[in-house]
This record gives C-alpha cells, sequence and structure tokens, in this order.
C-alpha cells in the first residue's frame, strides 16, 4: 500500500482518483482473503491438536522438572517401566520386566530387545547405563533420587542391575512416569555433546527417543508437531493419530473458543473457572477423575503469632473448607484429610482432621494470648496461579470472622519464590498444590515439612521443624520391611496434622475440558497435564 | 547529513547504555529467585547452587552487570533463564513475528490513515467527514486487549471468517525458519496454502493493533489538511485554475506530511509498545509475548535483550523521521541551519 501511494505521487493529476480506488481495492481483496481458503480451519480427523497455555521449557527429559514439558517427553521418549492405567502399580515399558532384592538394595531390569532408537540406534542394556549415568552426571530433573547408586552393572546386553547403598523407598517410581530417566539415543548424546554439557544443549530442541511419535518440529512457544514413529516396538495396527500437534495458547478466552470450534481437540493448563464454565457446552466433556493433586495453605511456624501451634490449630478450626470447595470449586473436590491425598498409597486412615469449628476457634486464640484475634498475617500468592487469589480472599474472610486480618499481595513468581526461599524474608501464608513425583508418602512429607526441606531445598517455606518427624520420615524412606515404614510414615501423618504448620484444604479432581470425539484417556495423578498420544484416537 | 548520522548512531550507544543500566538497576530490586524457580519443586538445594552457579546468578549484581556489558560487546546476550538458550536465539525467533506484525501496522496506519485525513479535509462538513471524525474518536478510545478479543469473537466465533490468532492454520505445520518473516518462508516454500493462511493471520492482529494509530494519523493529517487548505499559496494555485487533485498532490498533501510525519514516528513506537498486547490477545508468538513471559520469571537476560532490541528499533525509527522531514521539506536541515 505505501508502494501503490509512493507511486501514484509520480502521476500526479490521478493521485485522489488512484489512490482511492487503490484504497478500496485493497480494502475489498483483504476481506475476500480468508473466502479463498485455508483461514479458518477444523481440527483434521487424523490429526489430535492439543491447546496448551503454558510453554515447554525444554526437550530435554533430564533437566528440568517444570509441569508443562513432560507432555512432550511423554510420547517421544519412553522409561523402563509405567504405571498401569489409572492405578500405582507397575508395568513393564521397555524393561520387559523388573525384580527388587529382599534388601531393596538390588534393581534388576531385563531390557526389551526388539527397540531401536528413531535414529536407528538399538537400545540395549549400556544404553540405558549411559541414560542413568547422564541423568546423574547433569545433575537435573530425577537426579536426586540417584544419589544412592553406587554400581551399575551389565552383566549381559539385555541385563541392568543398579546398586544401592541403602534402600530407598519410591526408589522404582524413578524409572516410571513423568519426572524420570527416559532413554536417549546414547550416540545422539555423543555426537552433540559441546564441552561436556551431556548433549543438554542440543536436546533442549531435538528428540531421539524410543517413543511412538517423533518430533518433526519445535518453535518455543508456537508448536511442537509429531508424527509416527514407523518402527516403534508396539506397532501401529488399531486406531490411532497420524500425526499430533501441540499449540501454546497463551490466552484462556482464545483456548477456549477454539475448542468451543472443535479447532483444538483438548485444553491443557486452563483456569479453573474457564474449565467449569465449559462444562455442558455441547461437544464438550470434561473428565471428572480424582487426582493425587492436594491442596494446602502454609502458615508460617517460625516469626509472629502462627509460630504458636494453639494459634496454628485455632485457624485450622476456623476454615470452612468444604464451603470453600460448594462456591469456588463446583463441588469437584473434597475436603483433604492431612498432607498426603486419601486415595494415594500410604495414606493412614486413622489421622484426624480438623472439622469446621469458629466457636472452638475463638476459644483457642484466647487461650494462646489472642482473644479475639487482633493480629495481622500476610498472604502472598504469585501472578498467574489463578486458584490462589480466591484462596486469599475465602481466608481472609474466613479470618476476619477470628478477628484476624489478612493482607493480601500479588508477587512475580520469582519474586514469590525469593521472598519465601529466603528465611529472612519469609513471614507470610501461601498457597501451594502438591502432586507426587515419586509414589511414596514421603514425597509429599518431606518436601514441605522436613526440616532439610527449607529455603532452597524443598517447599517448606513455612519454616515448620520438628526433629521427631525428621526422625520418622528419615527411618520410613530406608526402611526395607512394608509394614514398619508403613506404621512410621503414619504416626508422621498424624504428628504434621497435630502440628497443623499448613491447612490441609483440598483434593481436586483432574478436570480436563476435551472434544467429545476424542477416546482412549486415561488419567493417572501420576501423569499430570500429559496425554498418552498412542492410546488416544477419533471414536 | 552522513556527519548527522553518524553522531546519531555514536549518541546511540550512550542511549543504549543508559538504559541498560536502568533496566538492569529495576531487575534487580526487586529480589527474586531465579535459580530456584528454574530449577522446579523437586530440585534439591545443590540443583538449586548448581543452576545459580551456571547462569552467575550467585554473583554480587555489579559483577552480573560487568559480565553481561562484556557480553553484549561481544554480541552475546547471555542465557534466557526462561528458555535456557541464549536470548540472540530466542531473539531471533520471536522478533521477526513482531517485525511482521509491526510492518502490516505500519502499512495499514499509512494506507487507511493518510488518505482518511487527506479526503476528510477535503470533504470537511460533509458525511465522509463527518464518520472519519466518529470513527477517530472511537479508534483511538478502544484499548487493544478489549477490541482484539470482541475482534475474535465478532469473525473467528460469529463469522468464521478469519482464525482467532497465532501465525499460521491451528492444524498446520510452521513453515521452515528460513527469514523467521512466514510470509517469505512459506514463498520460499512454494507453499500458496501457507501464504494465504499466513496472511489471513495477520489481519485481524493487524488491524487492532493498528486501529489506534489510525485514528491519531487520521486526525493528525486531517488537522495537517485543513491548515494548509487556509494558506495563500493554495488560494493562488486555484485562482491559476489548477484542479483540485493537483492542488491536493502538490501543494497539501507534501505540506501536511511535515507535521504528520512526527505524529507518525511516534505511532511506530506505539505499535510497538501495543504488540505487548496485540500478541497476548492473538497468541503472537513475538517480543512481547516473550518478554510477558520473561518479566514474569525475572528472566533478566532476557528483559534486557528485549529491552536493548526495542530500543535500537525506536532510536532508529526516530532517526528516519528526522531524515525524513528534509526529504519532504528542502528548508529543513540536520545541521541545525534552516533554508529558506
Amino acid at each position: 500500500m505505501t508502494h501503490t501511494f509512493i507511486t501514484a505521487q509520480s502521476h500526479a493529476p490521478k493521485i485522489v482518483a488512484l489512490t482511492r480506488r487503490g484504497f478500496l481495492a485493497t480494502t475489498a481483496g483483504t476481506l475476500a482473503l480468508p473466502l479463498m481458503g485455508g483461514a479458518v480451519q477444523a481440527a483434521n480427523g487424523n490429526t489430535l491438536v492439543i491447546g496448551t497455555a503454558a510453554d515447554a521449557v525444554t526437550l530435554d527429559p533430564g533437566v528440568s522438572f517444570d509441569g508443562q514439558s513432560p507432555l512432550l517427553w511423554r510420547n517421544a521418549y519412553e522409561a523402563l517401566i509405567d504405571y498401569r492405567e489409572d492405578t500405582l502399580e507397575f508395568e513393564p515399558q521397555l524393561a520387559e520386566s523388573f525384580e527388587v532384592s529382599d534388601d531393596q538394595k538390588t534393581y534388576t531390569f531385563k531390557i526389551r530387545q526388539d527397540v531401536r532408537f528413531v535414529d536407528g540406534e538399538t537400545l540395549d542394556a549400556a544404553a540405558v547405563k549411559f541414560n542413568i549415568e547422564r541423568q546423574m552426571k547433569v545433575q537435573q530433573g530425577i537426579a536426586f533420587v540417584l544419589g544412592g547408586i553406587t554400581s551399575i552393572d551389565t552383566p549381559d546386553d539385555q541385563t541392568v542391575i543398579l546398586n544401592l547403598s541403602a534402600p530407598l523407598d519410591g526408589f522404582l517410581s524413578a524409572f516410571a512416569a513423568l519426572y524420570t530417566v527416559k532413554m536417549i539415543s546414547p550416540k545422539a548424546i555423543r555426537d552433540n555433546e559441546v564441552d561436556g554439557d551431556s548433549a543438554q544443549a542440543w536436546l533442549r530442541n531435538n528428540m531421539v527417543g524410543t517413543g511412538p511419535y517423533k518430533l518433526r518440529s519445535y518453535s518455543q512457544s508456537q508448536q511442537a508437531a509429531f508424527e509416527r514413529n514407523a518402527d516403534y516396538w508396539r506397532g501401529w495396527d488399531g486406531d490411532h493419530f497420524e500425526r499430533v500437534i501441540v499449540k501454546y495458547i497463551h490466552e484462556a478466552s482464545s483456548q477456549r473458543l477454539l475448542l468451543e470450534q472443535g479447532d483444538i481437540d483438548v485444553a491443557l493448563f486452563m483456569p479453573d473457572d474457564t474449565v467449569e464454565s465449559l462444562d455442558g457446552k455441547p461437544g464438550i466433556s470434561v473428565t471428572d477423575d480424582p487426582s493425587f493433586n492436594i491442596f494446602y495453605l502454609a502458615l508460617n511456624c517460625k516469626k509472629g503469632p502462627t509460630a504458636d501451634v494453639q494459634v496454628r490449630q485455632a485457624i485450622a478450626y476456623g476454615m470452612d473448607t468444604a464451603s470453600y470447595i460448594d462456591a469456588f470449586l463446583g463441588g469437584k473436590a473434597k475436603p483433604a484429610r492431612g498432607p498426603v491425598p486419601s486415595n494415594f498409597v500410604g495414606f493412614a486412615e486413622d489421622t484426624p482432621s480438623y472439622t469446621y469449628d469458629p466457636e472452638k476457634a475463638k476459644a483457642m486464640l484466647a487461650e494462646a494470648g489472642y482473644p479475639g484475634g487482633g493480629f495481622t498475617l500476610k498472604y502472598v500468592y504469585e501472578t498467574g496461579y489463578f486458584w490462589k487469589r480466591p484462596l486469599g480472599e475465602f481466608f481472609q474472610s474466613a479470618m476476619r470472622d477470628l478477628g484476624i486480618t489478612i493482607e493480601i499481595q500479588e508477587l512475580s513468581p520469582s519474586a514469590w519464590a525469593g521472598l519465601l526461599s529466603n528465611p529472612d524474608t519469609a513471614d507470610h501464608c501461601f498457597g501451594l498444590v502438591w502432586w507426587p513425583t515419586l509414589a511414596t508418602p514421603y514425597d509429599y512429607m518431606w518436601s514441605m515439612f522436613h526440616t532439610d526441606a527449607q529455603g532452597n531445598a524443598g517447599y517448606n517455606w513455612g519454616y515448620y521443624s520438628n526433629p521427631e518427624l525428621d526422625k520418622l520420615l528419615n527411618d520410613g524412606v530406608g526402611d526395607p520391611d512394608d509394614s514398619t515404614r508403613r506404621a512410621l510414615y503414619d504416626r508422621a501423618q498424624a504428628l504434621i496434622v497435630a502440628d497443623s504448620p499448613m491447612l490441609f484444604l483440598y483434593e481436586k479432581n483432574y478436570r480436563m475440558p476435551v472434544v467429545d470425539s476424542l477416546k482412549g484417556f486415561v488419567f493417572n495423578g501420576m501423569r499430570m497435564e500429559t496425554l498418552d498420544f498412542y492410546a488416544l484416537h477419533r471414536g | 547529513m552522513l556527519l548527522y548520522i553518524a553522531k546519531r548512531l555514536v549518541f546511540m550507544v550512550f542511549v543504549l547504555f543508559g538504559i541498560t543500566v536502568i533496566t538492569f538497576m529495576l531487575t534487580q530490586i526487586v529480589p527474586g529467585n531465579p535459580a530456584r524457580l528454574m530449577a522446579g519443586q523437586r530440585a534439591t538445594a545443590e540443583q538449586v547452587q548448581a543452576l545459580s552457579e551456571q547462569y552467575g546468578l550467585d554473583k554480587p549484581a555489579l559483577t552480573q552487570f560487568g559480565i553481561y556489558i562484556k557480553g553484549v560487546v561481544h554480541g552475546n546476550l547471555g542465557m534466557s533463564l526462561t528458555y535456557r538458550r541464549p536470548v540472540l536465539d530466542d531473539l531471533k525467533q520471536f522478533l521477526p513475528a513482531t517485525i511482521e506484525l509491526t510492518l502490516a501496522s505500519v502499512v495499514l496506519m499509512l494506507a487507511v490513515g493518510l488518505p482518511l485525513g487527506l479526503f476528510s479535509a477535503a470533504r470537511r462538513g460533509k458525511p465522509l467527514d463527518f464518520a472519519t471524525r466518529i470513527l477517530t474518536v472511537a479508534g483511538v478510545s478502544m484499548p487493544i486487549f478489549w477490541l482484539g478479543i470482541i475482534m475474535q469473537v465478532v469473525f473467528y466465533k460469529h463469522l468464521q471468517l478469519l482464525p482467532i490468532g497465532g501465525r499460521i492454520g491451528i492444524s498446520e505445520f510452521e513453515p521452515a525458519q528460513v527469514t523467521g518473516f512466514y510470509l517469505i518462508d512459506t514463498l520460499i516454500e512454494g507453499d500458496w496454502g501457507a501464504f494465504r493462511s499466513v496472511l489471513a493471520h495477520l489481519i485481524l492482529p493487524s488491524v487492532t493493533l493498528a486501529a489506534g494509530s489510525i485514528a491519531v494519523v487520521t486526525r493528525m493529517m486531517r488537522a495537517s489538511v485543513l491548515e494548509v487548505l487556509d494558506t495563500d499559496y493554495v488560494r493562488t494555485a486555484r485562482a491559476k485554475g489548477m484542479s483540485e487533485g493537483i492542488v491536493l498532490r502538490l501543494h497539501v498533501f507534501r505540506n501536511a506530511m511535515v507535521p504528520t510525519t512526527t505524529v507518525i514516528g511516534l505511532q511506530v513506537g506505539a505499535l510497538l509498545a501495543g504488540n505487548f498486547l496485540a500478541e497476548v490477545v492473538f497468541n503472537w508468538p513475538g517480543i512481547g509475548l516473550y518478554a510477558v513471559n520473561a518479566i514474569k520469571n525475572q528472566d533478566f537476560p532476557a528483559i534486557m535483550g528485549v529491552t536493548l532490541v526495542v530500543s535500537v528499533i525506536y532510536v532508529f525509527v526516530n532517526l528516519v523521521v528526522d531524515i525524513l522531514y528534509t526529504v519532504l521539506d528542502p528548508r529543513i536541515s540536520l545541521n541545525g541551519s534552516v533554508g529558506t
């Protein structure tokens, strides 16, 4: 257009007519453009289109613990074992079978014979050993579970034996599900290693796995495109998608419109209220499966009035979680019964819990030296964490009834982490959601309540510390006997609830909006916000 | 003129250094823990520490700044904490999208704003002028994020004419990145279907982004034209019997362009700023979207990278505007003297 204008200037007498005509022609052309086709497309039958609101951080499954990247890892890479459907039982994946010694210090995996990486390399015991060693070397991701490995033996091409210095509860689950040692072609790693980085820079943008789909193209924050790995070891009989496109859509309103029009098949990482508003729309279903997600509100146990256990207990009695679930979550959750989800392995059935009792709460506050409350607490949350603001407001109104003032402050995620991970600056209440990496209640209890998990190490940012609990957890995780370990964990749960370092709010169902035509989805709480492309098909 | 440009470029280095210092200070004022955030929720203290060292976050702020500046001089903008790759790679990927969108909006702004202002003034008080005035008020009043969503609802949801966002069809593969400009890349691939799709994807975001600027340019152009129409030389030209078309083209348009050019330059800056909103609404993978993410994660190398690039563009646009003055009005000289 600019060009037309300048050209027109050199033909002076016709300027007005020309420009007007040019203007009209261009406008008409612009409006007609989409009619030429290709502008608005419905999702292709043979292509699965996933719209997700959160960017993957890296394609390298070994170096990140973010919640978004596993969606991609899960389909291009595989691990030795996996969880069977929606259970916490293990089933073989790249391992044909596995065996754990009685003292739980030796783990033996038999590796499948017929598996190749997409670059043609064969998966064998040496490749598995190489990958476990790479994971330990990069010191990121699941590496923290592997520290106890003293040696890795490969007596033959199909056998890998891991020797541990001591038993470690949950060790096997480091080889299953999302954050795990995924098998990457050792040749690709060796060929692309730069300055001893174990090919981290290269694997950030490339995937060389054994999974059912291989990466066709990837552009950060835009899309990841996958197509079938023709030589996939489980074969392609039955109904599977030809290609899969993961589209990064950063606006909930767009994501919602796209799903309503059927342009995307699934929407991930949507705000709760948007998800709920989609329930019941024609052509869309919203999954409703119990998850292992448990929501907490942490109190500072070291500073201010909440350093007093009685005040923390009073606050727990003052929170009417049931009405929060009804009012804000559409009833799609249930009150939590302690630090561990009630449907998770190792949950102690007889853990006591706090039932809403404002009178008792007031009496306890008075007893603790705060009659009528009269103090102020700060609640901080991060931008973009849509569930934390309403929670803060509910907390604020519940505490007003007890005479406690809550000041709410929003921070950037980094500033939030900076404030709370520093014991000198942390004296705040905050919301937290947890789902497990390892299939053990230790995962929940250590990360938020163990003294060692304070500061940068974990999420004990309420700075709770109880040596008795630390000992129970330390003993439990290293005990090879199931029933002894169980008893230690049971006591730990009771102890945590009694000390009330956090409010145990609710266990929320996993709600994922999906078009009706998509079939084959199985949810497992160990595999949050991911899909098994291979299992999905159109009904 | 060359001396002038050289002076301006030297001056630009100081401007950019100043901007870098201020941005760096701003990113440091807020206490944060980007390494903790990067490491993820299961990371051990050692892992956080390792990341901290790897990205130099454990050093004092001044040292970090020194390292950063040294890198910039060598063409290294540091590593993005959010995406864990060189910021330069990020910018290479995201900047073309922003430039493509901004250029489309600039083209719209000029192609619609200038003639509309000219005709509206030439037909002062007539229906076209009246309609234009209403539209321009509407144009400057509508915030981008609101207009964008309304456009999506109308053109995507109800009329099903235009795509909702992104640069290319939702189930289409992105073209191979050669230039990063999809209009060009799809042509290189010879894929007309994809080219049309890219063009269609440009319409809503560029119209939304340009709406405000079109209004401003139209108003400015209209006012300038009205002023010029009142001058003696226009009356003389008409008295000589020149046709209205020639009067408008030869005497009015060019003279009215001088003040309008200033506004256009400012509007290019406004478009760059507007990108941050338009890119979020239309899921346009440009540096606006990138910057929003970077700010959330306190990813200071990325924030500084974006600030630097936007500043360079802004300074250049100002330089171009200054040079354009002399082209439009030979009486203006860049050396400080005014000709007669």
